[in-house]
């Protein structure tokens, strides 16, 4: 083995340019995948990690007020139950620390036992009334930390003992809510009176696959508890993987098209050397050398190649991408993998790494030893090409007709590579439709443009004034499934014709045309399990439940799919209270400002409409950037496989290309000459990218989407125009740069190796 | 016959080549392997020079420098009064271009293009001369090589083979032409054509210096020098390769010989 490997090592030695460049091509394979396998490995466990650390109940409760030990006694005889933990929610308090606020902070005044949140900086609650642990969305984005002061509605100045980390919601401030944590005995203690009454009970299951049979007991136990609402572990998991959910899948495909890209450019560089030193195979066979002991070496060269290339790449991926997962998981109150876990993860992949070289180093020399020896010896470096020769025409062609002598190889080339440039197209597709979403709200099939808040009865004011084309009241209510784990949902009503005002994509059977009827979203029906003629049970916030027929079914991005288009009769019978902002929708060409303004003087406090809600506009806007930054890398690893390709065409081809320099080709004949090589592997490969994005990536995707929401992807000019203009410069700087380094050599290197 | 016809009155005063004090080592330090310890090479037009020398001792390393393939440790190198030594890249590119002619031992024809397409290989170059193409058209037809022009090499026999690197050679009508080992890989028939040619190029008015080691080559030359221990001297056959006198320079002018009929 130490034989082997010395001998290996001095054969790299020899060759140190080709060396170096093999060991460029597995760098760049592994950095994409220690970017890629590190990004999805984070986000896919992202969520079990959090849930897990933070010990995440098995199902929450939230109920109307309530007497903490009337509840309790239901609880404790639930089948499954194995600990039970109380709290007092309180919404819509004002939060103040450090010249910053927030009115939508809310308080859990937590009891005794398991806390069902993370401690990951400072200490947990003691029994002080004064101190408080918050949420670390909140400690981030106002710089908070143990010691710090913080104002918490009418209870004023607490410290900061902790900071904690629940994933049963996204972080503060992608949702509006910050979170803060207060001991329900200090306060006792502080302010005196008697224990708080309690509206949220966390359960954990014995036995986490029954899940359910706790549940239907906890339904069924709950009669005369008022606004009832229960989300499960299970629940609150695919609600967040639904959007991370996209994201992780892309990044997975991207690294099987990486994986695929490094595996056919290592190959055919390990072919292509075996090829070129099929006489020595030829010698050292005839010398007496065993097809083991020339496979043995091939692999060993590999291996050595690849154990440090692959290392610096695995290693430098796995650092780069750290950061921005880092802030999608902190953004999901999620948390990464620990060193421990990413380290062995970039040790399976450079190991992988490495035996995949050494396999393609190995195999086409295996496949070499087949032959006999005085046949190896006889070999040359290229073999006649099959098909008809080429007739006279220009350098370019020249170049293509040397890239494309390797039919197998060239296939696979533009394989590869059109599959990577249809992944950037869809990438960057995704990152211009997410940013669509956020500004513009006809991508959500909103079609007003403005709010405002004015009584119901006023919308004929509104419409009377120029410019605005129709207004009408929109009621938003959160509710629950009644039928199916208490699922969240968003109700939304319009008195009328809802489509005149939002009208998202009907998927399935028809629009709302009475009261008892609902058009729901395609992730509400896939989450509870609806469909056209489906019945709806629903409990909006305290009122009793509500029951509609399903007679549609919309492609609605809002809230993930998960809401439900009603009239709102039913609603504002169950909600006596119910309001709701007048939605302004605006005539084409009219002047958004002049109709704010006249609102304004109706005494309207008019808003305009963006395309997510402001909870999401931060997520959006962290998820287009990293398709974009991951667009980059895709474009970056092609620019490099390219340079790669016309590298090793431009080596193995050395001899022509010397004897093209003898007759006087200069360096800017040989630009022209890898040109026409790289343009005969961009331009089919482009047209496949086109192919396979508009027939197979977007229409999975949307299938995929589908599921909760409609993804209009549609390749616009701009994209195409973007990758065609980059697949331009990635070949002009691919031909640029390596004619530069051929040019570099004297000739007769060239013609010398052929010579040999 | 003629092969590429004769080339039009030069510019440049002869020689066509000029060399002065060649060195060229491979390696270095003690290491070090002098091949070319201060060469001397005057070329005139119509002068057919063979340069003989056992293996290993410079032959197709002066070749090489003579045509600005590979750059001298010191030395200078004029062809038809341009300089190659110290010339750019680009400069060079152009020299090969439109004054010098490359044959090699392996033929060094593209495998992908037949024999046509590489002999118009240079015409297609940014700044060949427009007339380069259907001089190179003519030159295969002159050559005998009309009939297999459409094949590719692998289909082609080594004399055929030479005789397409030859009219590559000849298809930008340079001024020199520099032949290594042409007939190394031929038997005698295709090598007996291909000398005969080289002959005619000469005759044509261009200068041609051929390394070579069979006798049959050094029998078709003006000159014969012989390189050894790093320089070049006269060789005479008469005392069966022994040094004569240190001169690769060209001797004193001398009448104009006849230019001789092409077999």
């Amino acid at each position: 083995m130490r034989a082997v490997l010395a001998d290996a090592l001095s054969g790299l030695r020899a060759r140190r340019g080709r060396t170096a460049l093999a060991g460029a091509g597995v760098f760049g394979a592994s950095l994409v995948l220690g970017v890629v396998a590190t990004a999805a490995y984070a986000l896919a466990t992202g969520f079990d990690r959090a849930a897990d650390r933070a010990d995440l109940p098995s199902v929450i409760v939230r109920f109307d007020d309530e007497d903490r030990g009337a509840v309790d006694k239901r609880v404790r005889a639930l089948p499954n139950l194995a600990a039970r933990a109380y709290r007092t929610e309180i919404t819509r308090v004002r939060l103040q620390a450090r010249g910053r606020d927030v009115d939508e902070g809310v308080v859990h005044i937590v009891g005794g036992g398991r806390r069902g949140y993370a401690i990951v900086e400072g200490r947990d609650l003691g029994g002080r009334g004064d101190e408080a642990v918050i949420e670390a969305g909140l400690a981030r984005e106002w710089g908070l930390g143990p010691g710090d002061r913080l104002n918490v509605g009418r209870l004023g100045q607490v410290r900061v003992a902790g900071v904690a980390l629940s994933p049963d919601n996204v972080a503060f401030p992608l949702v509006r809510t910050a979170r803060v944590y207060l001991s329900r005995s200090g306060l006792v203690r502080r302010f005196g009176g008697g224990e708080p009454r309690i509206n949220v009970a966390l359960l954990w299951a014995r036995d986490e696959s029954r899940t359910d049979v706790l549940l239907s007991q906890a339904r069924a136990s709950a009669g005369g508890l008022s606004s009832l609402r229960l989300t499960t572990r299970a629940g609150v998991r695919a609600l967040v993987e639904q959007g991370a959910g996209l994201v992780v899948a892309l990044l997975v495909a991207f690294a099987l098209v990486a994986a695929g890209l490094a595996g056919v450019l290592l190959a055919a560089g390990a072919r292509s050397d075996v090829q070129r030193r099929l006489p020595v195979i030829g010698v050292r066979r005839a010398l007496g050398a065993p097809p083991s002991a020339v496979v043995a070496l091939h692999a060993a060269e590999g291996a050595l190649v690849a154990a440090p290339a692959g290392a610096a790449g695995v290693g430098l991926g796995g650092l780069l991408a750290t950061g921005p997962v880092s802030a999608v998981l902190d953004a999901l109150n999620e948390l990464a993998p620990g060193a421990g876990a990413q380290v062995a993860l970039l040790l399976v992949l450079w190991g992988a790494v490495v035996g995949l070289v050494a396999a393609t180093a190995a195999w086409p020399a295996w496949r070499a030893t087949r032959d006999a020896p005085a046949a190896l010896m006889r070999r040359g470096d290229v073999r006649p090409p099959r098909g008809r020769p080429g007739a006279s025409a220009g350098v370019g062609l020249l170049g293509a007709r040397l890239v494309t002598a390797h039919r197998a190889r060239f296939v696979a080339l533009v394989a590869v590579l059109g599959a990577a440039a249809a992944v950037m197209l869809l990438l960057l597709a995704l990152a211009s439709l997410l940013t669509t979403l956020r500004d513009d709200p006809a991508t959500l099939g909103k079609r007003y443009q403005l709010t405002a808040g004015l009584h119901p009865g006023r919308a004929q004011e509104v419409e009377a004034i120029p410019g605005v084309r129709g207004a009408a009241p929109r009621y938003e209510v959160d509710a629950v499934s009644a039928t199916s784990l208490g699922s969240p949902l968003r109700l939304i009503a319009y008195p009328g014709d809802h489509t005149r005002f939002e009208a998202p994509a009907l998927a399935d059977g028809r629009r709302v045309r009475a009261a008892g009827e609902a058009e729901v979203g395609a992730g509400l029906a896939d989450a509870v399990g609806l469909r056209v003629g489906s019945t709806l049970a629903v409990q909006p916030g305290a009122a009793r439940e509500l029951r509609f027929r399903v007679v549609g079914i919309v492609r609605a991005l809002q809230d993930e799919g998960r809401v439900a288009y009603v009239r709102p009769r039913r609603l504002v019978a169950a909600l006596p209270f119910l309001d709701g902002p007048l939605a302004v929708r605006l005539e084409p060409g009219a002047d958004p400002d002049a109709v704010r303004r006249d609102l304004a003087a109706l005494g309207a406090v008019p808003r305009s409409v963006s395309g997510a809600t402001g909870d999401d506009r931060g997520l959006l806007d962290v998820l287009a950037s990293l398709l974009r930054l991951v667009a980059l890398t895709v474009a970056l690893v092609c620019l490099t496989s390219l340079v790669q390709a016309l590298a090793l065409t431009a080596a193995e081809r050395r001899g022509a290309v010397a004897t093209l320099r003898a007759t006087g080709a200069d360096t800017r004949a040989l630009r022209r000459l890898l040109a026409g090589a790289a343009t005969a592997v961009v331009v089919p490969a482009a047209l496949l990218a086109l192919a396979l994005e508009g027939l197979v990536l977007a229409p999975a995707t949307e299938r995929l989407a589908a599921g909760y929401a409609d993804l209009p992807l549609r390749t616009g000019f701009g994209q195409v125009a973007l990758v065609a203009v980059g697949l331009i410069v990635l070949t002009a700087s691919a031909s640029a740069w390596t004619a530069r380094r051929l040019a570099r050599e004297p000739v007769v290197t060239g013609l010398r190796e052929a010579e040999t | 016959m003629r092969v590429g016809g004769a080339r039009s009155p030069s510019p440049f005063p002869s020689p066509v080549l000029r060399a002065r004090g060649l060195r060229k080592a491979f390696g270095s330090g003690r290491g070090a392997r002098v091949v070319l310890a201060g060469v001397d090479l005057d070329i005139a037009r119509g002068e057919l020079v063979a340069v003989v020398g056992r293996s290993g001792t410079g032959k197709s390393t002066l070749l090489h420098l003579l045509g600005g393939l590979d750059l001298p440790d010191a030395g200078t190198v004029h062809v038809v009064g341009r300089p190659v030594t110290g010339a750019s890249e680009r400069e060079l590119s152009a020299l090969r271009r439109d004054e010098i002619g490359f044959v090699f031992q392996f033929f060094h024809l593209v495998p992908e293009l037949d024999g046509e397409a590489n002999v118009l290989l240079p015409t297609r170059l940014p700044g060949a001369s427009r007339e380069a193409a259907p001089r190179g058209r003519a030159l295969i037809e002159r050559l005998g090589l009309g009939d297999v022009a459409r094949l590719a090499p692998h289909q082609l026999s080594g004399g055929e083979q030479q005789r397409f690197a030859l009219a590559r050679a000849l298809v930008a009508d340079p001024a020199l032409v520099l032949a290594d080992e042409p007939i190394g890989n031929l038997d005698a028939a295709s090598g007996a054509v291909v000398l005969d040619l080289l002959r005619a190029i000469a005759d044509d008015g261009r200068g041609v210096l051929m390394v070579t080691h069979q006798a049959e080559a050094t029998a078709r030359a003006d000159r014969v020098l012989h390189l050894t221990d790093g320089r070049l001297v006269r060789f005479d056959e008469s005392s069966a390769g022994t040094v004569d006198h240190a001169e690769g320079a060209a001797p004193p002018p001398a009448p104009p010989r006849p230019r001789r009929a092409a077999r």
